[in-house]
């Protein structure tokens, strides 16, 4: 221990000197050990910043790179398949002329390719990536716009088909002219029967819209059958069916005269009949909650009547424990 | 992943439309389109091929009388029509204005169901119409009156008439009504077969009233 007394004050100012100089000493590699770990720890987060901006931006481009090479192998499928057909449809009229069904296959394949439709896909493609480009996130409309778009696309399938490319003319006249040929017609007749048709149909002022034509559509069933609530057409035909509606239902200009009993007799059998035909075709239409067996019980007031119904729809129940909203099932008399 | 997802839907979809049909009207006919209440109809058979008439138009026993069976001819100059000929009838003498599909059922049974692009002119309207009201139809089927008063039938159209079937006599009906007031004969088509049989082949029909419960 060092006294002050005992002392000079050079020796205890070079004492107190080293002290302070250890003092500093030990103190500034502490503070450098810490900044050095500080240093460290924010190089390390900058890596790991750098790092997963990098990972981020690499994954993102990848998967970018992934759809595009998707889109294009999607698009590029769907263009080169028509074409594919149309080379087959080109080579095989060489060797199918030797049976009729063999060119009736032809005639078939060459009506069902639609070469315009690589536009088609386009448009619908470009459409797509369109209304994705716009946003990350499409919203309700967009995808309502996407699809309505597809859907038109798909209504206008006559016309596509009306419009087959000069390019495959050839391979379809040569083939229309060998049909024709094997069934004694002329082809040109018959084209331009065909033609004339075709331009009858269009020349008929159209006033359905196209959502008129999804809508019926919609409304054909699983039995072929058109519902039709109205007449709202301005064509010819539905003028004069309307024209016909009215006057028949003018009873002033009908004839006063007493019909026959034979006739009476008849007319009352056939309304009895309509209301049998009307039996047939009852339809009920599956709501939530139901089964066969409640509609049997509904229909006919025995759940084991379930078997008939089932019986009586076989295009549209595969099995009686199976069935959903919405679907419309013939119940029998 | 979205659009890895919604592009081959959206490609399917548009490549699904080239459809194939396996149950032809003909060897070389898959469908045909007319026009029915202004809309365009496609007439095109049922294509599941296991589909069958099940208490549908299968009714096989009626009354006779009045129910018999029509005899092959219903008169001597009025040509006989089957399925392929109505259907030939639509794309040229319908689409083109030149003739007119009747169905001369009852107006309840044009509602039910009937043959597309036919219109409803029931056999007791034709039956009991005054030569006032025949002129009224005739004039929208085309007929022309002269200055003379007399009936001209050179533009009138030509009329293919069906109703129910073999075992049905309203078409029977209407063509007496029809022929009472001198409609040409060569201007008549007369499809026996009928409605049962457009159905027997599964071909589209047009409701324009459908019976719920």
């Amino acid at each position: 221990m060092l006294n002050k007394d005992e002392y000079n004050q050079e020796e205890y100012n070079d004492y107190y000197q080293q002290e302070i100089r250890g003092a500093e000493t030990s103190g500034s590699t502490e503070e450098k050990s810490s900044g050095k770990g500080g240093i460290l720890i924010l190089l390390g987060l900058i890596v790991l910043a750098v790092a997963g901006y990098f990972g981020y931006t690499t994954m993102n481009s990848s998967t970018e790179n992934c759809t595009t090479d998707e889109t294009l192998r999607v698009q590029k499928e769907v263009v080169e398949k028509p074409e594919q057909t149309v080379q087959n449809v080109e080579v095989a009229p060489k060797k199918a002329v030797e049976t009729v069904q063999s060119v009736e296959k032809e005639v078939k394949s060459v009506k069902t390719i639609q070469t315009p439709k690589n536009d088609k896909i386009e448009e619908v493609a470009n459409g797509v990536q369109k209304v994705m480009g716009s946003e990350q996130k499409m919203s309700p409309e967009e995808i309502a716009k996407v699809v309505q778009m597809v859907m038109s696309q798909m209504n206008t399938k006559p016309k596509v088909a009306q419009s087959t490319t000069k390019k495959e003319e050839p391979t379809s006249k040569s083939n229309t002219e060998l049909m024709s040929a094997l069934s004694g017609t002329d082809t040109d007749s018959v084209n331009d029967e065909d033609k004339q048709l075709e331009d009858a149909l269009n020349n008929i002022k159209d006033t359905t819209k196209d959502t008129n034509i999804k809508s019926d559509d919609k409304a054909v069933d699983t039995y072929n059958k058109v519902k039709i609530s109205e007449n709202t057409g301005e064509d010819e035909l539905s003028k004069l069916s309307n024209q016909i509606s009215s006057l028949i239902s003018d009873k002033s200009t009908e004839k006063q005269t007493d019909n026959s009993k034979e006739e009476k007799t008849y007319t009352k059998s056939l309304k009895k009949e309509v209301v049998t035909r009307k039996n047939e075709m009852r339809i009920i239409v599956v709501r939530k909650g139901d089964t066969l067996g409640r509609i049997a019980k509904r229909a006919y007031g025995n759940v084991m009547e379930y078997k008939k119904i089932y019986k009586a729809n076989p295009e549209i129940l595969k099995r009686p424990d199976r069935i959903y909203i919405g679907q419309k099932l013939r119940i029998p008399k | 992943m979205k659009r890895l997802l919604i592009l081959p839907l959206f490609a399917s979809l548009v490549w699904g439309d080239t459809e194939y049909v396996t149950v032809k009207i003909t060897n070389t006919l898959p469908y045909a389109y007319t026009m029915d209440s202004g809309k365009k109809i496609k007439i095109e058979r049922i294509q599941d091929t296991s589909n069958r008439l099940t208490d549908d138009y299968t009714k096989t026993s009626r009354a006779c009388p009045p129910f018999c069976i029509q005899p092959t001819k219903i008169h001597p100059d009025i040509q006989n029509i089957a399925e392929l000929e109505l259907i030939q009838f639509m794309k040229d003498k319908v689409a083109k204005n030149k003739g007119v599909i009747i169905d001369a059922r009852l107006k309840s049974w044009f509602e039910l169901e009937t043959i597309p692009s036919a219109i409803n002119i029931p056999f007791p309207v034709m039956q009991n119409a005054s030569k006032k009201k025949a002129e009224l139809i005739f004039k929208i089927l085309g007929m022309k009156v002269e200055k003379d008063g007399t009936w001209n039938f050179d533009n009138a159209k030509e009329l293919a008439v069906f109703c129910n079937g073999v075992w049905c006599g309203q078409s029977a009906h209407f063509m007496k009504g029809i022929l009472k007031y001198n409609y040409p004969t060569s201007k008549l088509h007369y499809y026996r077969s009928g409605f049962q049989g457009w159905k027997l082949l599964g071909l589209t029909t047009i409701v324009h009233k459908e019976i719920k419960k």
